[in-house]
């Protein structure tokens, strides 16, 4: 076993607990949470596979394949609960945001045990950076599909779509914050920028 | 420099296209809006990363399939844009003219063409967008046929500018692929479609705006 499964069993465990312990809607809340973290746990599997069988180096593996394996990942939970429970379609934004939060938190835990914690400032701002850009691009789908739910061919599309989008939006953070300096600190102001234009984007209610 | 600012243009055309409409959808609370939005949004994040891979590795990506998911994402909106345009018009023929099959000449030819020198998963899907966009786009306008100006609520001009868009990026193509090493002057084609590109980006704003503000449904 090696020590990400180590890090994934302590953090999963209580939450696993707690969620016998809840009612409905918080108990679905943490499953989402949980969601997000197991995502990522597979995600870096997939990801690892990935870029042994395409020859990519880990450098090229993180801005290519990494953002593409992690959307696809986050967006499971999600779509398992949308097509075998069937809720209310408003319901999708949330799971989604508590999928990115999970994702998020397990990957600054990984990161902060394998990086080391000697720069705080950096672990700040990183942990800010990486929490706002999964929960943005979790957001991203989620309003997107909220917008595009009345029709059966309307809702496919747009899921793959708004997935591609989310996929760029990550592939650019991930690109920009692999850089030394101001273009790390761009990238890192990316996730911020859409926060905001997704508190806007919130507010919006279509036709 | 002048691949620089014909980029530069590209982003903010894109960008003020994404970010307007983005403001139309959520204040006139109209599906088109968002669907543009969406549309000029993904073509804008495709044309961001790979001029953030330029500019920070001074290479070309050499995996593209990130901005081209992007790309065809976009064109997948647009395509959504104009389904949804002609499904909410009460005049349309329900039926598809047979001579609509001629579109896919155009696409599968160019496909067979760029494939020589390009993968062939994203050539097929980007014929496969394409010929969806020419389809519709045609389709429209031809359904547009003999109704006077009053009764096509500006579609007939979101359907020539979709046409327009499609010859453009076929034409765009063409020059990347047929002058590759053409360089940075004025003289090589491709900056004059991709800035012709940006324009038709531009001018969804006014379309959109007749076809949006007059909605029959």
């Amino acid at each position: 076993m090696n020590y990400i499964e180590h890090i994934y069993v302590c953090l999963a465990a209580p939450i696993l607990v707690a969620a016998f312990c809840m009612k409905k809607i918080e108990r679905r809340t943490v499953l989402f949470m949980l969601g997000g973290m197991t995502a990522c746990l597979l995600s870096s599997y997939i990801s690892t596979f990935l870029a042994y069988a395409t020859g990519a180096d880990m450098f090229t593996a993180s801005l290519t394949i990494s953002p593409v394996v992690e959307e696809v990942m986050k967006l499971l939970p999600a779509l398992f609960y949308l097509l075998v429970f069937e809720p209310d379609h408003r319901d999708v934004l949330g799971g989604l945001v508590m999928t990115g939060i999970g994702f998020a938190n397990f990957e600054n835990v990984c990161y902060m045990t394998s990086s080391g914690t000697s720069q705080l400032l950096h672990l700040l701002i990183r942990s800010f950076g990486t929490g706002a850009m999964h929960v943005v691009c979790g957001a991203l789908i989620g309003i997107g599909l909220i917008m595009l739910w009345d029709r059966i061919w309307l809702r496919i599309a747009g899921t793959a779509g708004l997935l591609a989008l989310a996929v760029t939006v990550h592939g650019i953070y991930n690109m920009l914050v692999s850089q030394p300096g101001k273009v790390a600190i761009i990238g890192y102001l990316i996730p911020i920028f859409t926060a905001a234009l997704g508190v806007y984007l919130r507010r919006t209610r279509l036709q | 420099m002048i691949e620089a600012l014909e980029n530069g243009f590209q982003l903010f055309a894109t960008g003020f296209c994404a970010l307007l409409s983005l403001h139309r959808a959520r204040t006139l609370e109209k599906r088109e809006w968002a669907l543009l939005s969406m549309f000029a949004g993904a073509f804008f994040f495709g044309d961001l990363y790979w001029l953030l891979y330029i500019i920070v590795y001074e290479k070309t990506p050499f995996y593209s399939f990130i901005p081209d998911l992007s790309w065809v994402t976009s064109y997948l909106f647009l395509l959504i844009l104009l389904i949804h345009v002609r499904r909410n018009d009460p005049l349309r023929n329900p039926r598809y003219p047979r001579a609509l099959w001629l579109v896919l000449v155009p696409t599968v030819g160019m496909c067979l063409l760029f494939m020589q020198s390009g993968d062939y998963i994203s050539n097929l899907v980007y014929a496969f967008f394409m010929s969806g966009l020419l389809w519709h786009a045609i389709s429209g306008l031809l359904d547009m046929r003999k109704r006077p100006e009053r009764d096509t609520c500006g579609r007939r001009n979101l359907y020539l500018l979709s046409l327009l868009f499609c010859v453009d990026e076929y034409l765009l193509w063409t020059a990347s692929w047929l002058f590759p090493t053409a360089g940075d002057t004025l003289l090589n084609p491709y900056y004059w479609f991709d800035a012709a590109l940006s324009v038709i980006f531009l001018l969804y704003l006014p379309v959109l705006r007749k076809v949006a503000g007059n909605e029959l449904h």
